[in-house]
């Protein structure tokens, strides 16, 4: 044994001296290098991690953002096709009320014209008599002017004395 | 005490009976100044409305108005008289509005209207119902 490893060319004490530097490097590796390194990719990770968290975060809150406004649009839409609905048929009943009073006022106009048609006929006929009989006066009187006395009063004496007799009975 | 114009009139008929025209016009003027401390000026119509009434009464008379176009003629108020019979107060007056004929009124009352104007006024009366 002692010859195998003489033949591998180990030196005991140069190995222990390289084992002591190996383990001093590592020690001082691991202290100023290793360590500090590894701690910079943790918190590297960490970092990244936390990015994509907050990204994803962000994505979400956008979707989330994307989701309210479409529905805040939607609604919307809702609305205004409710509100234009109501409109239409406010504006269809607003029509049918106008339609139906324009056509009350214009039966009214008519019957008022009609009215006064009515009594402008009278009157006109009404004026037409009146002149016809101051005509139709005129000329019995002129006619009966010219009667003489006694003939145009006989009838009527007859007639008032005859009316006397029945009272005085 | 207040008076109806009848009551006026009645005691005016009893005291002017049988007086003479000047008591008469005395009276007349004592019967003004009664009515003026009455307070009764305003029945003054009235009265001698009733006044006239009572006259007829009291008198047994008739009051006859009579219109006519033309003059009455003697004959026709003599007819009329003997008719009526009656003491009458006649009255006539001359209405060229008649046209032809005439009209009685009696008393205020009774009114005979023979006359062209109210025939010819029913005849446009009736004609207006149509």
């Amino acid at each position: 044994m002692q010859e195998l490893i003489h033949n591998f060319g180990i030196d005991w004490k140069l190995l222990l001296a390289q084992m002591v530097n190996f383990a001093l490097l590592l020690f001082i590796l691991k202290k100023f290098a290793y360590g500090p390194i590894l701690e910079m990719f943790r918190k590297r990770r960490e970092d990244i991690a936390e990015s994509l968290k907050k990204n994803k975060e962000a994505e979400e809150n956008f979707n989330q953002s994307i989701r309210v406004r479409e529905e805040a649009a939607e609604k919307a839409r809702t609305e205004a096709l409710a509100l234009i609905s109501q409109a239409e048929l406010e504006a269809k009943h607003r029509k049918e009320v106008l339609l139906a009073e324009a056509s009350r006022k214009v039966e009214e106009v008519i019957l008022d014209a009609k009215k006064v048609i009515a009594r402008e006929k009278a009157k006109m006929g009404e004026e037409v008599y009146a002149e016809s009989e101051a005509l139709v006066r005129l000329g019995i009187e002129k006619t009966i002017g010219k009667i003489p006395a006694a003939t145009r009063d006989k009838d009527f004496i007859k007639e008032a004395l005859k009316e006397l007799k029945t009272i005085s009975r | 005490m207040k008076y109806s114009p009848r009551q006026y009139a009645e005691s005016l008929y009893l005291a002017l009976d049988k007086k003479s025209d000047r008591q008469r016009r005395d009276l007349w003027k004592r019967v003004l100044l009664l009515l003026r401390r009455n307070g009764d000026m305003a029945k003054l119509p009235a009265i001698l409305r009733s006044f006239e009434k009572v006259y007829l009464e009291k008198e047994g008379l008739q009051k006859v108005e009579i219109e006519t176009v033309s003059p009455l003629s003697a004959d026709l108020e003599k007819e009329i008289k003997n008719i009526l019979g009656k003491k009458l107060l006649i009255s006539k007056k001359l209405n060229p509005g008649l046209l032809a004929g005439l009209t009685i009124m009696i008393n205020d009352e009774i009114l005979i209207d023979a006359s062209a104007k109210r025939q010819l006024d029913n005849i446009f009366a009736a004609k207006k119902l149509f």
